[in-house]
């Protein structure tokens, strides 16, 4: 799974400290370097600082000004290139475009890291 | 009392209207009987009752005037004296007034016009039932409803968070040991927390009501292990066939981890090389009470040696014990077509057996 390390930047945003902890262990055993966000406001900072975060990976329902899928709206926006997964134990928020990738909690680590492989591989 | 014997007994206008009397007098629900000026001509008991007026103040008086004139409601006029006259009936009109020491009641109205032969005037009977317990009960049970809806969304995310992080610390487990062994152990654990998660997600989805229809179940369970074990990576098809049929929650929890159970099987051991094409399908079918689940693959037909596999295997243990639970059989039939894995339930009649 590992045979080419993609070395890219990813955001990880979970306000449980196991679930992101877990998540951002899948990314770097997968090659990734990632940046740990336990709040959307968090993550925003992030964005702000680094211009190479290539991928978003966050839940949606955590305490702060702004819900995951909030997060996920203003990133698309303002960085339309970064690729965006969503996870969740609540179905899927009606506000997420349909274009968005959305995980069911607990998700597939396999069907996770194919996904961010394919959106790091497009972004090149 | 519709019939036309009615006429035929009651020749004498007295004992037409002792029946009349007693009929206003023994019903339950409070009835006037009003005449064309809407003068009370008569007055059932259960009305003095719940509106707490006496026969004197009642009998004889106009409606309107009634109790310091509690009976002047917009409404009722509306109903009296434009509905009534125009169509002659009127069912089940709610009128929500504050009546004197009784307070805010909600009022429902029958009303219907009498004409007498000879065109002596007109009667008209005036219904009321005090609705307004039931309508607050009514109330109460719609926010209650929304209570449990909102409850049982809360209860499904947080064992789904729940078991997400028991998925989390099974994977960082695998990661930190060092024997392959048990690391193999571990992933298949996981593999084992997202398959419940799967079965309960979907359960949870068709919990509005107390059977499960099988076929949509099914299909959107496989269409969940497709997404998250086949995904984009090979080249396997799921499909789920048959005509389905009922089940109780608790069935349905266990046939889904059977077909789990097995579709990760097939996926694991059917299909060796990751390039080849193949295809999973998942059939139940119900005749009766009996019923019957299969899980076909188009693999290799001998499954090879893996940590799970063997009669002793974990997986195939679960599904025996699983089979059992729905008092069915177990039967695998493998050969150079592939896998079938059968779950049968048959029972017979007691009368067919005696008399076969």
């Amino acid at each position: 799974m590992t045979k080419i390390p993609p070395n890219a930047l990813i955001v990880v945003v979970d306000d449980d400290v196991f679930e992101r902890m877990g998540a951002s262990f899948m990314f770097v055993d997968a090659g990734y370097r990632v940046l740990e966000a336990d709040s959307a406001d968090e993550a925003l900072q992030f964005f702000e600082t680094n211009a190479d975060i290539r991928l978003l990976f966050t839940d949606v329902s955590m305490p702060g000004s702004m819900s995951g899928s909030d997060l996920a709206h203003q990133v698309a926006e303002r960085w339309p290139s970064v690729g965006i997964i969503v996870a969740s134990g609540r179905p899927r928020p009606y506000q997420l475009p349909l274009s968005m990738l959305f995980h069911d909690k607990p998700y597939e680590p396999a069907a996770v890291l194919r996904q961010a492989r394919e959106m790091t591989a497009q972004l090149g | 009392m519709h019939g036309t014997g009615f006429r035929e007994q009651f020749t004498g206008i007295a004992d037409a209207w002792a029946l009349a009397e007693g009929i206003v007098d023994t019903v339950r629900e409070p009835v006037l009987v009003l005449d064309k000026d809407l003068r009370v001509i008569a007055a059932s008991r259960s009305f003095y009752a719940a509106f707490k007026v006496s026969p004197e103040d009642t009998n004889g008086r106009l409606l309107y005037a009634l109790g310091d004139g509690q009976w002047d409601i917009p409404k009722l006029r509306v109903l009296l004296e434009k509905i009534i006259p125009e169509q002659g009936v009127m069912e089940g009109y709610e009128v929500e007034h504050e009546f004197l020491g009784l307070g805010s009641r909600t009022i429902c109205l029958n009303a219907r016009q009498v004409f007498y032969e000879g065109g002596a005037g007109t009667t008209i009977l005036l219904g009321m039932e005090d609705v307004t317990e039931r309508r607050i009960l009514e109330r109460e049970k719609d926010e209650l409803l929304r209570q449990k809806d909102t409850l049982l969304e809360e209860l499904q995310h947080r064992i789904s968070n729940s078991l997400q992080i028991i998925a989390s610390i099974i994977l960082m487990k695998a990661r930190a040991v060092q024997s392959e062994e048990t690391r193999f152990h571990l992933e298949d654990a996981h593999k084992r927390v997202l398959s419940i998660a799967a079965v309960q997600k979907q359960l949870h989805a068709s919990a509005t009501t107390g059977a499960i229809e099988i076929a949509p179940y099914l299909s959107k369970l496989c269409e969940s292990l497709a997404h998250s074990m086949i995904g984009g990576s090979r080249p396997i098809s799921l499909k789920v066939i048959g005509e389905g049929g009922r089940a109780t929650s608790r069935q349905a929890e266990s046939l889904g981890l059977i077909v789990t159970e097995l579709v990760m099987n097939a996926l694991k051991h059917a299909f060796p090389d990751d390039k080849a094409k193949g295809q999973i399908i998942v059939a139940y079918d119900m005749i009766g009470t009996n019923w019957k689940l299969s899980v076909a693959d188009t693999g290799i037909g001998k499954p090879d040696s893996g940590f799970a596999q063997g009669k002793s295997g974990l997986g195939t243990g679960i599904v025996k014990a699983l089979a059992h639970q729905l008092d069915a059989q177990v039967e695998t039939l493998a050969g150079p077509g592939g896998t079938t894995v059968s779950i049968t339930h048959a029972t017979f009649p007691t009368k067919a057996v005696q008399a076969a």
